[in-house]
């Protein structure tokens, strides 16, 4: 099991407000901290016309932590894919793993939000077939290759077969693909990509998608065995667990509330989207991922929750130990613990 | 005066990777952050063979991560896609660098502009409308923008209506107002900034001689207060050696080659000597301050963007140049009537 740290959206919420640049500047001592402490990656995640600040541009913030950092992997958890255009990201994608030597793990995801399609002039309703041609673009560009070879290409453009320049490091970068429903996991086996699942599923449901990601990808022809099947999962490592339990559960239900209900993420089990219209629905939805999804407590707590998801064949955990409202020395501490109590017991935190 | 260093490229050229090219532009953003240089800046070409920098705000948060102060200047390409994402970019570079953000967009040569199936006509409209997008984007108010090629919010029958029918770009730029000059390296951004009442930077590829008259044209259409600050970008080399201009000859040729491969300036890139008079700034410190006095005395220059990494410059040199340039080109700019003695080192 590897072990990476998250999600860093640069939030100015309603129950944490800060500026901005302070938020920045933390983003640089957290990623410096993830480092010394020996995380193998750091997670970011995308939004749009948020209140709060969310972060749009994740390969920009990127660029910021590769500078702050030397051997920290920088991960989009996830850049949400069809919301952009398909040869600047493979740009941009290149351009960062070049500036950060190879540190670059690509995670890329749909996107839900309508306004976030509509402000950009872009139907929602395809950002299936989107996902797929950038993919394809993606694909290409990262062996450096001419993007012209893609078919999907040409229908939306000119007729100029151009190649991406710089081509990066990795060869190719590693793409991750955020999968909520069975589709997305279809894709990403039959691309043989690294999976990326969601703090919705439970670790039952994890496991299911695992096997329907092997299964996929036999009769696609594609091997994966070296497959990284990562999973979102809220982490918080405390000595206490009185204390975990007065503090940081009420901190975290307050953040999945909020977020929950304003971007309607969560689901009912007849599918129905869940929002602030429903309090009672989304109040028992959040209290279903902090009971079922959530590993918080003491070192011993966290070990067992995380040791199950290892056999239902998770190999990679992005912790969301960042939920916003902690302050940087809580989340220092509860970092350094889920490194270095939490992580030996599931193998190793790190390649170094 | 103001002096920056840049536009950087990043570009493979000589024996320097891309890896390589990305080092030199942190390490030479250092020095200029801890030796009096104002600002650092990043320029973006597309589908360049050489690796050109595709993504220069990626690169500009790279140096914000490692300088302190200095002002972070980006040149973006704008109107090949949606503006909104020039806008957001820019506004994630301006509060990771703490406000030190600076956007001058560009124009795209016709082969980036091709590639995205985009007429000349149609581009320069799109241009314009990216200005105007910017400008909303970037003010602390939510906004609505209809115009010929982008809606936005665009109201697509299929998805949740927004009740306000209006977007609020997140997070909004750490300056109360991002810095916005427009990019003069073509007639149709001068005569729009003109009109617009920005300020408007002129680049390497007009000769020195052309100076004088863009800057005139456009005073004639914007009130002459709009225009500050005045800036121009021009490569400079500083060397203490006999003959400054044979150690970067080649590699000033092959930068203004370029230029004349994007279809952005007619002339013989060969003629190192003829660039020497047109469009270079090099020589010994003594000389380049002359070669900047008399452009300033022409033009008025409130700050000067010196690109003194050459394609395929190793670092050493670089940081020589800069190191000569900060200590004896700089002070003279400093203060009217500077003791030599100063200048040169007691």
């Amino acid at each position: 099991m590897e072990f990476g740290i998250g999600l860093w959206g640069m939030q100015s919420t309603r129950n944490a407000p800060l500026s901005h640049p302070t938020l920045y500047r933390r983003l640089a001592e957290d990623a410096q901290f993830a480092e010394h402490v020996g995380f193998e990656s750091l997670w970011l995640t995308e939004h749009r016309f948020w209140y709060d600040g969310y972060l749009p541009s994740l390969l920009t913030a990127g660029g910021y932590i590769a500078g702050a950092t030397t051997r920290l992997r920088i991960g989009t958890g996830c850049l949400l894919l069809p919301q952009h255009d398909p040869i600047r990201v493979a740009q941009g994608v290149n351009t960062l793993d070049q500036i950060s030597h190879g540190r670059l793990d690509f995670g890329v995801a749909l996107g839900y939000r309508d306004i976030e399609y509509d402000a950009l002039g872009i139907s929602r309703k395809k950002r299936a077939s989107r996902m797929e041609n950038a993919l394809d673009i993606l694909s290409a560009a990262s062996r450096g290759a001419s993007f012209g070879e893609c078919k999907a290409y040409s229908p939306e453009r000119g007729e100029a077969a151009q190649v991406i320049t710089p081509s990066p490091v990795q060869q190719p970068v590693p793409i991750w693909v955020a999968a909520v429903g069975e589709k997305a996991v279809e894709r990403a086996a039959r691309r043989g990509l690294n999976l990326l699942l969601s703090d919705a599923h439970d670790d039952r449901r994890a496991g299911e998608l695992i096997e329907l990601y092997h299964r996929t990808a036999q009769s696609a022809g594609v091997d994966s065995s070296n497959i990284k099947f990562g999973i979102l999962r809220y982490v918080w490592v405390d000595e206490s667990a009185a204390r975990a339990e007065a503090v940081t559960i009420p901190r975290l239900r307050a953040f999945l509330l909020e977020q929950l209900g304003g971007w309607r993420y969560l689901s009912d089990e007849n599918g129905n989207s869940l929002g602030f219209d429903q309090p009672v629905a989304l109040r028992k939805a959040a209290e279903g991922v902090i009971r079922n999804n959530a590993a918080i407590g003491t070192p011993d707590t966290v070990i067992r929750r995380l040791k199950n998801l290892e056999s239902v064949g998770v190999n990679f955990i992005v912790a969301r130990t960042h939920m916003v409202s902690e302050s940087p020395e809580d989340r220092h501490r509860a970092m350094e613990l889920l490194a270095g109590e939490v992580a030996p017991a599931l193998s190793t935190v790190g390649r170094a | 005066m103001r002096f920056g260093l840049g536009p950087f490229a990043a570009e493979q050229a000589g024996n320097i990777s891309w890896m390589e090219a990305y080092e030199i532009v942190g390490e030479a953003a250092r020095q200029a952050d801890s030796t009096g240089f104002d600002s650092v800046w990043v320029a973006e070409r597309q589908f360049s063979a050489d690796g050109y920098c595709p993504q220069p705000f990626i690169a500009a948060a790279n140096i914000a991560a490692k300088t302190e102060s200095v002002k972070i200047g980006v040149l973006p390409i704008a109107g090949l896609t949606h503006p909104l994402y020039l806008a957001e970019d820019a506004v994630v570079l301006d509060n990771l660098s703490g406000g030190r953000a600076i956007v001058v967009p560009i124009n795209a040569a016709s082969h980036e502009r091709l590639a995205y199936g985009i007429t000349e006509d149609d581009y320069q409209e799109r241009y314009r409308e990216t200005i105007e997008v910017l400008l909303k984007a970037w003010a602390p108010k939510a906004f609505r923008h209809e115009g010929k090629h982008w809606t936005i919010p665009a109201g697509l029958p299929e998805h949740t209506p927004i009740p306000s029918g209006t977007v609020l770009v997140q997070p909004q730029p750490a300056q109360f107002e991002l810095p916005l000059l427009i990019g003069g390296f073509w007639a149709y951004g001068r005569s729009l900034a003109a009109e617009m009442g920005l300020p408007m930077v002129l680049g390497a590829i007009s000769d020195n001689d052309a100076l004088n008259s863009l800057w005139s044209d456009y005073d004639a259409v914007a009130p002459a207060a709009a225009r500050r600050p005045k800036m121009l970008i021009r490569d400079v080399y500083v060397s203490a050696n006999d003959d400054p201009l044979s150690e970067v000859a080649d590699m000033a040729s092959y930068q203004f080659k370029r230029y004349s491969e994007w279809g952005m300036w007619q002339g013989d890139p060969a003629d190192v000597t003829g660039l020497s008079k047109s469009s270079l700034i090099v020589g010994n410190p003594e000389q380049v301050i002359e070669q900047i006095a008399a452009l300033d005395s022409v033009n008025g220059l409130d700050h000067l963007i010196c690109r003194m990494h050459f394609p395929g410059m190793p670092l050493h040199q670089l940081l020589a140049s800069m190191s000569l340039f900060s200590r004896e080109v700089i002070p003279e700019f400093r203060m009217p009537d500077l003791p030599k003695q100063i200048r040169r080192g007691i």
